[in-house]
């Protein structure tokens, strides 16, 4: 018997890398097919002319600006809340998940309808209320990014020591709860900075030329010159992601921690051993 | 643990004053009162600590000595009551404007940060300049004998290394008060005895007044200049560790501290006990709820005397080898048993199975309510086992030795299966009169007379009742049968207990002992051939 089941299980373990190779080959093959057709149908010459296109610099940096300033509000807003609920508010951490889900779950379209009828007239004629609706937006993403930093934390004991040593509130939030949360907060920078590139529906219902618009606008006129600007905007994206991942590994593995990824941060490991 | 320069040389470069007699200061709490919900927290705590004095908080789980503690650094507020520092209020201030150095339980070093840099934290809050504070942290690692590790960050030290830079940060910015909560507690015995030494030795050579909280008497009576022993909120009494011991001043520190035997005794007029055919005066008031005359009485182990007779009032059960002196158990009557200390020469005459005498010196001693009490405290680990006597007791130690013994030995012990080995185990017929471990599970020895089982002698009702002045009380649980399908694996019949009791009284030795190791520890059963008992590993599938 243990003759027959041996050899199986030998089998069995050295099938499992080659099932591994072929999900990721079949995934592989899922994702590139369409980035090589994109870059086929653009060809190289297409990259060049991007910049030069009417509109593109001045679209990219009405992005780049809402970019800015939605990241910096929702991490005004969401880095004490979240901190304040685990120090004080325990109990409401599920209810404030549940509240940060509710922009994923209601359609975009709903919420800028709801927008559009509330909010201010010198607000709705400026590009910026966007930023605000790309505040809700990003809350999930910059919610749970910044909640597991904190649940790697023992965030209670390292704020009362740092209140005994005579630190005030916001010593110790720059000081200490900040440099421990880096990563975390990094990974909230890039998925907001992400969401808000490439955020179509909202900035095409106020009708403003934001990068991706102005991608689809484009294209009407010069697909070609639009699928590259897509290409480098995807590009870009996955870059500054695999730099975050990477810088951040590496600072969590000086501190103990482990690897990095956007929504998990590792517990501080200790050393072991004698005195 | 090896410090690079002295502590005091250490101390001179850190820039850190030795103590000088009139530094410290001192803390009053005054009637502090929290309420959580409907638990009374503190329940009009007040203690008066002198400057440079080192007070522990000792008491069990949910006393309410580490919200003391709070309440003085700040984290919590009290109620009512106030808390003094050199006679100033400062119910009111911040924490973090307190001045009060603290140590915590967890590991609270912040992780961002390289040891050097946790120590000058609290400098660097003071505004003390880079090079001054890098050389005032330095200067107080070394004194904690972790210079050559000022570099590197909390992940790389270790449990004890990270408790002693915590140590250092708190006494960097020289506290008016050092506050401890259960510092050593995450440590192992060997680092945690030496860190003990060490926060002592700084405190005293600081002279910071210090209060530490603490579930460990061993720490609490080791370290402390005086002890405070907490139930409920409320404090039962302070005093030096050696008064408490020697003093106690209610049956709840008489219990907490130490070890001691609880005896069965009869409440005579006059206010003395009747105990072990000695009439004894009680201390105090006596007892509240005592149904009757019948109590239990508080006796240390070096409180009683024994000497070898051949027909005693007690048998030999155990001998536990504590360096200078063994504890040796002995078996009074059906389910009474106690420890007593003897020197070790002496007690090398005192095999397993010698009959002895046991007797109680006219002094005043503690007397608690026999029936419906409860054993507040957890023994620890390392102390014995409590033997006491009756099924509220017997309750009361299962409920203490629950996860903290194997579930054999409270099994053995007539408690009930209180942990999932216990539960697997296979019905086990064992009367009390099995001799309880007497230090540790480890020691545990399982003794067994061969005539028991059918033995003729009728147990002497004489017996348990000259030594408890009653009888009929206390006998052990009703035993489960042993399975039909287990027959290989059952043991003696059950029978009464006082006939096994007789059977060792009359000088039987036992045939079968053997001691279990910690190894084997979690997967064993009982099991017995006739006339002997043993102990084997248990079999893979439940019997």
């Amino acid at each position: 018997m243990a003759a027959i089941t041996r050899p199986r299980r030998a089998g069995r373990r050295e099938s499992l890398p080659i099932w591994r190779w072929v999900i990721l080959v079949l995934a592989g093959i899922y994702f590139l097919i369409p980035l090589i057709a994109a870059f086929r149908f653009t060809g190289t010459s297409a990259f060049g002319s991007v910049i030069s296109e009417s509109g593109f610099t001045a679209s990219l940096a009405l992005s780049v600006k809402l970019a800015v300033i939605t990241t910096v509000i929702t991490i005004a807003l969401m880095l004490p809340t979240a901190v304040y609920v685990h120090l004080r508010l325990p109990r409401l951490r599920r209810l404030l998940e549940g509240i940060t889900i509710l922009p994923i779950v209601i359609p975009p379209v709903v919420l800028i309808v709801g927008v559009l009828q509330i909010a201010p007239g010198f607000i709705k004629s400026t590009p910026y209320l966007l930023a605000l609706e790309y505040v809700v937006l990003a809350m999930p993403f910059a919610y749970r990014a910044i909640d597991a930093g904190l649940r790697a934390l023992d965030l209670k004991t390292i704020t009362e020591a740092a209140s005994s040593l005579g630190a005030s509130w916001t010593s110790t939030l720059w000081r200490v709860i900040l440099p421990n949360l880096s990563t975390a907060l990094l990974s909230s920078v890039v998925l907001t900075v992400a969401l808000v590139l490439g955020e179509f529906t909202m900035a095409s219902l106020d009708l403003y030329q934001t990068f991706p618009v102005w991608i689809y606008v484009n294209s009407q006129t010069s697909g070609q010159v639009s699928v590259a600007a897509s290409l480098l905007s995807l590009f870009v994206t996955w870059l500054v992601l695999m730099a975050i991942t990477v810088i951040g590994t590496r600072r969590s593995r000086k501190r103990g921690g482990g690897s990095v990824t956007l929504f998990t941060a590792a517990r501080q490991e200790t050393a072991g051993g004698e005195l | 643990m090896t410090a690079n320069t002295t502590p005091n040389a250490a101390m001179t470069a850190a820039g850190i004053g030795l103590a000088d007699g009139s530094s410290g200061t001192s803390v009053l709490l005054e009637d502090l009162t929290r309420i959580f919900g409907a638990t009374r927290a503190l329940d009009g705590l007040s203690i008066q600590m002198a400057p440079g004095e080192l007070v522990a908080l000792l008491g069990p789980s949910g006393c309410g000595k580490t919200t003391a503690l709070r309440i003085v650094a700040g984290f919590e507020f009290a109620d009512a009551g106030s808390v003094l520092i050199d006679g100033k209020d400062i119910s009111s201030v911040h924490s973090s404007r307190r001045d009060m150095g603290m140590v915590f339980q967890s590991y609270s070093l912040f992780p961002n940060m390289s040891a050097l840099d946790n120590v000058a934290f609290g400098l660097r809050m003071r505004k003390m300049g880079a090079g001054q504070r890098r050389k005032h942290a330095a200067g107080l690692l070394d004194m904690v004998g972790l210079a050559s590790q000022a570099a590197q960050y909390p992940h790389q030290l270790s449990g004890g290394q990270q408790q002693r830079v915590a140590l250092a940060r708190a006494l960097a910015i020289e506290p008016r008060v050092l506050l401890l909560d259960e510092p050593l507690s995450a440590l192992d015995a060997k680092v945690r005895q030496q860190l003990r030494e060490q926060i002592r030795l700084l405190q005293q050579q600081l002279g910071t007044t210090t209060l530490f909280v603490t579930h460990d008497q061993e720490e609490a009576l080791s370290m402390a200049d005086r002890v405070g022993v907490m139930r409920q909120g409320k404090l039962e009494q302070i005093a030096a560790p050696d008064e408490l011991y020697s003093d106690p001043a209610t049956p709840f520190v008489a219990e907490f501290v130490g070890v001691m035997n609880r005896i069965p005794g009869e409440l005579q007029a006059g206010g003395t006990v009747l105990v072990l055919g000695t009439n004894v005066p009680v201390r105090g008031q006596g007892p509240d709820g005592v149904d009757g005359n019948a109590v239990d009485v508080l006796v240390r182990p070096e409180g009683l005397k024994m000497e070898v007779t051949e027909h005693g009032n007690g048998i030999v059960t155990t001998r536990t080898f504590l360096g200078s002196v063994t504890r040796v158990g002995v078996q009074l009557s059906t389910d009474v048993a106690v420890r007593i200390d003897k020197s070790s020469v002496e007690a090398a005459a005192l095999a397993p199975g010698t009959s002895v005498s046991v007797t109680l010196p006219p002094e005043a001693v503690h007397v608690v309510p026999r029936a419906g009490r409860q054993l507040t405290r957890e023994p620890d680990a390392h102390e014995p086992a409590g033997l006491t006597r009756g099924t509220g007791c017997r309750q009361a130690r299962e409920e203490s030795i629950c996860g903290r013994m194997p579930a054999i030995v409270s099994r053995m012990m007539g408690a009930p299966a209180c942990s999932r080995s216990a539960r697997e185990l296979a019905p086990v017929s064992t009367p009390a009169t099995i001799a309880a471990p007497a230090r540790s599970p480890d020691s545990m020895s399982l003794l067994v007379s061969p005539a028991t089982a059918s033995s003729p002698t009728a147990p002497p009702r004489s017996f348990s009742s000259a030594v408890s002045g009653r009888s009929g009380q206390g006998r052990p649980r009703p035993q489960k049968p042993a399975s039909a399908g287990d027959s290989a694996r059952s043991i003696n019949p059950p029978q009464p207990s006082s006939s096994r009791m007789a059977s060792l009284v009359a000088g039987e030795k036992p045939v079968a002992r053997q001691t279990r190791t910690p190894a084997s520890r979690s997967r064993m059963i009982v099991s017995s051939a006739p006339g002997t008992a043993e102990i084997v590993p248990r079999r893979t599938a439940a019997a």
